[in-house]
């Protein structure tokens, strides 16, 4: 099945909304709507859902279990998922390290490792930055000596996100020290139940822990859970981060849940006794938003349909959806926090981190809980992924050629 | 060339200043505010006493009216510094706010002597999840019941409304006019709904059941009394963002010369140079309004209203902003506890909702300006 006409989209969009409407538990979409990272029994659960249906790896090649839609079903499905409040599945495992396995792998790593993705039953957190390696990554020092038939791997990993759920752990550690920084890295699969790997979290602004640092204190690995080559593992990294910028960057599918949530609350909402959406200097806001919201969501579109030409951004679009992306995010989260008033200030507590404060009683509308956490979520947007400093860099390396 | 020109500070200001400076490093460095907030602690008495003994509740409050003398400018550069030093307790709202409340209505005088003593904490619940900066716009009930009324209500954003002994209360009369009421803050008839606010300080609403209270002014005195109080208020919660800007800027410079990646410090790079000089127009420029501001809290009710008003829609907007960059600049640090950047962004935001947000406020300058333009051309 590959929908290409207008008439073939819309059939299958309604395809995917009834499937929506009668496989996605509501207490799921609630907590998938509350602006709260998603739970890890969430992120699984709706990917097991999937998985039944055969549309748990829509990116994935039909050999591997794909379900052979063309890039704008993926991008209709993306959209309809979050519309719905679907929570945001394990993108490590699906996202990034299936490609990684499926292009550099072994075919026992693929056998092992791709069936528990797919089926949603393992988590994979992605450890590649340090506390000194960030934007200039290839600068890593975590180590691993080969030892054997096993690799004895030290040092540390910070921005580890959901650390706390993993089960398994992609990894970049350095295995020649001598080379050039880029020269000398491999990559790893690693179990983090394996001695000597310590995950602690890392609090952030709003008060939650999908943050963690990952220690290494003579974590062996076999040396069949190296994929690919020895000190080839940067090549098969920035296969992998384009796949995150391509896929992810530009987030159009979130963008436009939070112009339908804006829109509603601001209905409800009251400023000078009128609804807070016919303030003039609000609406106006908002619709500036909305026109740049849907001239990303055409570019994106224009990139599914032509791929990179010279009048899309060429090979810098990856970078331009990123970067205009995540700040139109920031900037709707922004508004969305507004909107509440009073409320866009109070602390709520992070339930799908808290299950126990699900049904306790709080301040305000109930769909104020969790805006606020959404808001410094995506501020950390334009910094994870490659900041969006280093992605003008590329832009404009593009422009003058240098 | 700057010889000519007058300090911009008075010696006494510049007393004020040291002081408050010194205060923040010695009594409220951040390590001891993140042990606070770590363990839900919102405002330390023991703090708001010692701010008491410094004369800070006194200044800008004339000596007849239980103050020590002083203008509002002496007190925009203690708000200021506050919000530099990301001190947790509330002076604006819980010193500033119902000090000059209680000085616009009249009377009141012991608990005058209390505020500005430290002994009694008062919080001003005016605010309603609909007023957003409109005072006037008022759902809470108050019924008379024999020698004083009762409230029935909720009142949100309520920023000590945890810790407070006494409470001040707008409420509607039964003919439809407002009232401020006086009530201890512990007694059956007052819940709290929420806990604290997203920057970790005192905030939250106030539930009202049949709550007796007395009545402390009325009609259009009382009307006036907040209208101007509130203005005074907005005005120091700017000062404290413009604070709260300098102090995103002078940890950030610091920071982004350390921090090396590809082999230099990130300061080398000419577009994180130019984003902090950016800031730094902004910050000079914010400070620029507040003076503004405070130059117009004398001025007839709805110039002063619309003049802050509009102050804030400008100070919130460039202190997002500059409050941002310095998250960004701190990269994934910047969106940690452990590091204080975030804080001041925060701050930012919650100030922002405190009455009305910048749209909203924004709004009513337009308005204000619109009506002078027709007055002009007719
Ligand atoms: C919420 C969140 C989730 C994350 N999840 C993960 C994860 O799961 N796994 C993982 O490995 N990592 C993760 N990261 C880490 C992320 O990839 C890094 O934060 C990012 O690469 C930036 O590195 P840094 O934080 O060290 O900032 P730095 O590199 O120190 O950068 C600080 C600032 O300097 C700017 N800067 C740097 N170099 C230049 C330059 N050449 N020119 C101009 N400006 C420059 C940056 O843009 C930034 O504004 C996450 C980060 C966040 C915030």
């Amino acid at each position: 099945m590959s929908a290409t006409t207008p008439d073939e989209i819309g059939d299958f969009r309604q395809e995917v909304r009834d499937f929506l409407k009668e496989n996605l538990p509501d207490d799921m979409a609630h907590r998938g709507r509350n602006g709260f990272l998603a739970a890890r029994e969430d992120s699984l659960g709706w990917q097991q859902i999937l998985a039944k249906k055969g549309w748990s790896v829509p990116h994935w090649p039909e050999e591997h279990g794909g379900p052979g839609w063309s890039a704008m079903q993926r991008y209709v499905f993306d959209e309809e998922c979050y519309l719905a409040g679907a929570p945001t599945i394990n993108i490590g495992g699906v996202g990034l390290v299936a490609p990684v396995i499926q292009a550099f792998g072994t075919q026992e790593q693929k056998d092992r490792f791709l069936p528990p993705i797919r089926n949603g039953e393992v988590f994979w957190i992605q450890g590649f930055s340090e506390p000194s390696a960030g934007s200039d990554l290839a600068s890593l020092r975590t180590t691993a000596v080969r030892q054997g038939d096993e690799y004895v791997i030290n040092g540390q990993k910070i921005w580890t996100s959901h650390g706390l759920f993993g089960d398994w752990n992609f990894m970049l550690a350095r295995t020649d020290p001598e080379a050039k920084k880029q020269a000398g890295i491999s990559f790893f699969l690693i179990d983090v139940k394996t001695p000597g790997l310590t995950i602690r979290p890392i609090e952030s602004l709003e008060g939650s822990h999908h943050l963690t640092e990952v220690f290494y204190d003579d974590v062996r690995v076999p040396v069949s859970n190296r994929v690919g080559e020895e000190n080839k593992g940067w090549d098969y990294t920035k296969y992998l981060l384009f796949n995150e910028r391509a896929f992810y960057g530009a987030e159009a599918p979130s963008l436009k849940r939070y112009l339908a949530k804006i829109k509603t609350y601001a209905r409800r909402e009251t400023v000078d006794g009128r609804p807070l959406i016919e303030n003039c200097t609000f609406a106006t806001r908002l619709a500036e938003l909305e026109l740049e919201v849907m001239a990303v969501d055409m570019t994106v579109s224009r990139v599914i349909a032509h791929g990179l030409t010279e009048r899309n951004g060429g090979n810098a679009v990856g970078s331009i959806l990123k970067v205009r992306g995540t700040e139109l995010a920031q900037k709707l989260t922004d508004l969305l926090v507004e909107t509440i008033g009073d409320y866009g200030a109070y602390a709520y507590p992070d339930t799908n981190e808290e299950p126990e404060m699900r049904d306790m009683p709080h301040a305000g509308p109930n769909y104020a809980p969790g805006l606020f956490a959404e808001l410094i979520y995506r501020r950390a947007a334009s910094i994870y992924g490659g900041a969006n400093e280093v992605q003008r860099n590329i832009i404009a390396k593009t422009l003058f050629r240098f | 060339m700057f010889e000519e020109a007058s300090p911009d500070l008075t010696d006494e200001q510049r007393m004020i200043l040291d002081g408050a400076n010194r205060f923040v490093t010695e009594i409220c460095p951040f390590e001891k505010r993140r042990e606070a907030t770590k363990a839900g602690v919102t405002l330390d008495r023991t703090v708001w006493g010692q701010m008491a003994e410094l004369g800070w509740f006194g200044l800008g409050l004339s000596e007849e009216a239980g103050g020590f003398g002083g203008t509002l400018e002496d007190v925009a550069l203690i708000a200021e510094t506050l919000g530099r030093g990301q001190v947790l307790e509330p002076f604006t709202m819980c010193a500033v706010f119902p000090a000059r409340l209680l000085v616009g209505i009249g009377g009141q005088t012991d608990l005058i002597e209390k505020i500005v003593s430290g002994e009694k904490l008062v919080a001003v619940a005016h605010s309603e999840p609909d007023a957003r900066g409109d005072v006037t716009r008022i759902a809470v009930t108050a019924s008379p019941e024999g020698g004083g009324f009762r409230l029935d209500g909720l009142k949100s954003l309520v920023v000590g409304g945890d810790h407070a002994d006494v409470l001040l209360v707008t409420a509607r009369l039964p003919d439809g006019s407002l009232g401020l009421f006086r009530l201890a803050r512990h007694s059956e008839s007052v819940t709290t709904e929420g806990t604290r606010l997203a920057d970790w300080t005192s905030g939250l609403d106030l539930r009202f059941t049949s709550a007796i209270a007395e009545r402390i002014a009325s009609g259009d005195a009382m009307a006036h009394a907040l209208a101007a109080a509130r203005d005074e208020a907005v005005t120091m919660l700017c000062a404290e963002c413009v604070g709260a800007m300098d102090g995103t800027i002078q940890v950030t410079a610091p920071y982004i010369s350390e921090r090396r990646q590809f082999g230099v410090p990130l300061s080398s790079f000419q577009a994180l140079q130019h984003r902090m000089a950016d800031m730094a127009a902004d910050l000079t420029i914010a400070r620029s309004a507040v003076l503004r501001a405070l130059s117009f809290l004398g001025a007839p009710s709805a110039e002063r209203a619309a003049q802050v008003a509009g102050c804030k829609a400008l100070v919130q907007r460039l202190g997002r902003w500059t409050t941002q960059q310095g998250i960004q600049l701190h990269g994934g640090y910047g969106i940690t506890e452990e590091y204080q950047v975030g804080q001041y962004h925060k701050r930012l935001l919650v100030t922002d909702a405190m009455f009305g947000s910048r749209d909203v406020n924004l709004s009513r300058y337009t308005g204000h300006m619109l009506s002078r333009m027709m007055e002009a051309a007719q």
